[in-house]
């Protein structure tokens, strides 16, 4: 029943904007699937120009493939920086929305006055968070598959699987760690931007490493390294790194459980 | 004797260097209604939250059930039913669909008395929370607390924002749930409400117990003024030194007294006389309640804690 617990509620209160993300990530997909053509003919051009920019840049735009192939195009587009960034910001408004959104509303109290352990709360939220983000990933594959289908990419589907995979458990590592910063402090701003801020210093570290040796030992702490590093629309999931996304989530809701349990609620 | 419903245990919260409640001991016996009587800030919602495990005792502890707030909460939650003090509900979900998702939660089958409820307080379930007045979403948030028949009723400020005939409507449902051997707890101002719904009261003052007693004995107790008008001068000397008198006036031919407990002792020296009318003035609880806080109260202040107030201590 869709009232039947916090995971199912929580769900059924996104369901609008999850459709409507839906849409946008499919239509995403699909218009740069849809770029491919002119992309190919003048395929030779940009291989040209983007030997010609500094290291550092091309960092930037996931260059470690060459855009003039649809692997290389597909994965520049999609998985290096636009798609990680998006399912970012689905997860980290779903974990802080959790329970630092609703400790902020007022309506946490009347939820643990129920015989809802506050363990279950977090666990439920973080079910909630990781089933919309699986769904919206699904709708990327889809839009991307169907695109590449169409435009005669010849992308394998499964490496394309594979890749939205790894790029919708970055957005779940950032997810978790908004729904570690609510359920610790309770407070909704807190969540975001701790989250939005360990997003943006770990991108900079991953593009940055390429061109600062000196940061080379650091990037894996970077989850956009370890979504990048082994190519998976090229060779699929490397297991290391698709560990280590993995298991971050699960470690930082068991972080969660821990903080949230042994604190006060706020009125 | 029955194992009390709630019970603290010289419960203590401070909040960093601001004192919540100190040293709260008392029980509530099953089957009554309990108000917990005192102003903003006097620890009466510290004790309900701590009750109900969302915020953890600085010392002490607190029982309900015979359980302890924190380890035995999920048996709790489960008797429990609440009505916190500043409610804000999910402004897009129907009425219909919280009392549904709030009957799962607390692994309530059976529906019929919540949707029962909801047509006595005359509530809209099919609008969004979000539309409803601030009266009307009140009246969802009562609902939820009884919806569940559960054994104890926590109800933070219940009557704010409901008009007088939900009023009636609500204390029909106390009146109910006591009936059916259960318990309500409830904090107040409202202290004619009080007067009128409470079996026991507590009053509790800057974070301490003041007093527990039944609301029949605290009234019987409490200070009564009565005014008798004599048809002739009577002699003082006839009034001196009865029994629970305070402030005589013997003016002429109009006696004038504040009368603590039985009024037998100073109608029988009036007897003597010819009496014309006598006026006694029945305080309410609100003036009972206000003289614990009264001037003659100021001088605790300057005690040290946990010194024995003149009032009494919390009479279990």
């Amino acid at each position: 029943m869709l009232l039947g617990s916090v995971f199912t509620r929580s769900l059924r209160e996104q369901r609008r904007a999850t459709a409507w993300w839906a849409i946008g990530l499919f239509g995403l997909a699909a218009m740069y699937a849809s770029f491919w053509p002119s992309i190919r003919e003048s395929a030779d051009q940009f291989a040209e120009y983007m030997e010609n920019l500094p290291e550092a840049v091309r960092a930037l735009f996931g260059g470690e493939l060459d855009i003039g192939t649809p692997e290389g195009y597909m994965n520049a587009e999609l998985f290096a920086l636009m798609g990680p960034l998006l399912f970012t910001v689905v997860a980290v408004g779903a974990g802080a929305r959790a329970i630092a959104g609703e400790e902020d509303r007022g309506t946490l109290d009347l939820l643990l006055s129920t015989p809802v352990a506050r363990w279950r709360l977090v666990v439920d939220s973080f079910g909630a968070m990781a089933a919309q983000v699986a769904l919206l990933g699904v709708v990327l594959w889809a839009g991307a598959a169907g695109g590449s289908a169409v435009m005669g990419m010849d992308l394998s589907p499964l490496r394309l699987a594979q890749a939205t995979l790894l790029t919708s458990l970055v957005g779940l590592v950032f997810g978790s760690t908004a729904l570690l910063a609510g359920a610790a402090t309770g407070r909704r701003g807190v969540a975001i931007g701790v989250a939005a801020a360990l997003a943006v210093v770990t991108y900079a570290l991953q593009a940055l490493a390429v061109a600062v040796s000196a940061l080379e030992p650091y990037r894996v702490l970077s989850p956009f390294h370890h979504s990048q590093a082994g190519q998976p629309l090229v060779s699929g999931l490397a297991a290391g790194h698709t560990a280590v996304l993995a298991a971050v989530p699960l470690v930082l809701i068991g972080v969660a459980v821990w903080a949230f349990e042994r604190r006060d609620v706020a009125t | 004797m029955e194992r009390p419903v709630l019970q603290a245990e010289a419960l203590t919260k401070s909040y960093g260097r601001r004192r919540g409640v100190v040293d709260l001991s008392f029980e509530v016996r099953p089957g009554g209604v309990f108000g917990y009587l005192g102003p903003n800030g006097a620890g009466k919602t510290t004790t309900i939250r701590t009750a109900l495990d969302l915020i953890r005792p600085t010392a002490g502890r607190i029982r309900l059930f015979g359980l302890d707030s924190r380890r035995g909460r999920e048996e709790i939650h489960k008797r429990v039913g609440y009505l916190p003090g500043e409610i804000t509900l999910y402004p897009r979900m129907t009425g219909r669909d919280l009392l549904v998702h709030l009957l799962h939660l607390r692994r309530e089958a059976d529906r019929a008395f919540a949707f029962e409820l909801a047509e006595r307080l005359d509530c809209d379930l099919d609008r969004r929370i979000g539309a409803l007045s601030h009266g009307n979403r009140r009246k969802l948030a009562l609902i939820q607390a009884f919806m569940h028949r559960p054994g104890l009723v926590i109800l933070d400020e219940p009557t704010q924002g409901l008009d007088p005939l939900i009023q009636q409507e609500f204390h029909r449902l106390v009146r109910e749930t006591r009936e059916e051997g259960r318990t309500v707890f409830l904090s107040s101002h409202v202290l004619p409400e009080v007067e009128r719904v409470c079996d026991r009261v507590g009053i509790i003052r800057e974070g301490r117990l003041v007093a527990v007693e039944d609301v029949g004995d605290l009234m019987a107790r409490a200070l009564r003024s009565i005014e008798i008008q004599f048809a002739g001068p009577v002699p003082s000397e006839a009034f001196a030194g009865l029994p629970g008198i305070k402030d005589l006036s013997v003016d002429h031919h109009v006696v004038r007294a504040t009368v603590e407990g039985s009024l037998d002792a100073l109608i029988k020296a009036s007897a003597r006389f010819e009496v014309l009318t006598v006026q006694t003035h029945q305080p309410s609880l609100e003036e009972i309640f206000l003289s614990f806080y009264g001037p003659g109260a100021e001088e605790e202040e300057d005690r040290e804690p946990g010194a024995p107030s003149e009032v009494g201590r919390a009479a279990g």
